[in-house]
């Protein structure tokens, strides 16, 4: 992308002064599954901890960061991460939020959904009104 | 004070020009925000976030439902129904939290005997509409298959001090 489609298009990206940043001083620790880059630099303190961020791939949704990332970007752990092979074959790719599109989360019943809301099964008495 | 001070003090704005000096004088501070999305803040292990329902390492779901959780939860924001499944053990038929009526106490989790409902480390799962955030049982098995390498490693984490 050239500059003036940065400059002209500026939310569709990190602000030119996260890009400065990240050239001069970041560090490049690794890279996801979906092309999001995380950085870090040493030097530069923040309430005790390194500055760690991520540069996305594509649109900029903070939702993006799979688990793995999720826990070092979020300072839970100080190692990144290194295997980033699922565990069990029942996990799932990560997804981001999807609210808003027409990949959205419905429950069931839902006018824009399919399908209908489960009857309950009357396992329990209802309130009724004297 | 003197009327004549009180005369200076409104003349010239002398309230003002403190109060824009106190201002200015934030510009040479530290700066205190983080550059979110890009940068995030630090969270616990212990984070209590978006619900999931995990699974069992062969894939099996946990919840028995027990309904110690819907028993507990002060906000009344979840719904079991059960029924002994084909092969004779005791699993849920309904699983519905609403979302919307949680405040994220975290007595669900602590509740459930066999580790099933976590509240996990996801906060960014704001919906534009409200019905989005009532969660039925695949919703929350889903969140659980995404985030177990998390979730799993936040309960490791804290293993020790519970």
């Amino acid at each position: 992308m050239g500059l003036g489609a940065r400059i002209f298009t500026w939310w569709l990206n990190e602000p030119m002064g996260t890009t400065l940043f990240t050239r001069t001083r970041g560090e490049l620790v690794g890279t996801d599954g979906a092309g999001n880059r995380y950085f870090q630099n040493k030097s530069s303190i923040r309430r005790g901890r390194p500055r760690r961020w991520v540069l996305y791939s594509g649109a900029v949704e903070a939702s993006k960061v799979p688990p793995e990332w999720h826990l070092w970007l979020h300072h839970t752990v100080i190692e990144a991460p290194k295997d980033m092979a699922k565990q069990h074959d029942w996990e799932a790719p990560h997804q981001e939020n999807l609210t808003g599109t027409t990949g959205a989360y419905r429950p069931p019943g839902s006018i824009a959904a399919r399908g209908v809301r489960p009857h309950a099964t009357g396992d329990y008495e209802p309130w009724q009104p004297e | 004070m003197s009327v004549i001070t009180r005369a200076i003090r409104t003349v010239f704005l002398l309230e003002l020009l403190r109060g824009m000096s106190m201002t200015f004088r934030y510009l040479f501070r530290k700066r205190q925000t983080i550059n979110y999305p890009f940068e995030k803040g630090p969270l616990s292990p212990r984070f209590r976030g978006e619900h999931a329902l995990r699974r069992y390492p062969n894939g099996e779901e946990r919840c028995i439902a027990c309904k110690l959780c819907e028993a507990v939860c002060p906000a009344q924001a979840i719904v079991i129904e059960s029924e002994p499944r084909e092969d004779g053990s005791r699993r849920t038929t309904r699983y519905d939290i609403d979302m919307t009526k949680c405040i994220y106490c975290g007595l669900c989790e602590e509740a459930c005997p066999v580790d099933a409902i976590v509240e996990g480390p996801n906060f960014e799962f704001a919906t534009e509409t409200r019905e989005e955030l009532y969660y039925n049982k695949d919703k929350l098995l889903a969140n659980g298959d995404r985030w177990e390498a998390e979730i799993a490693a936040n309960l490791k984490a804290d293993a020790k001090y519970r």
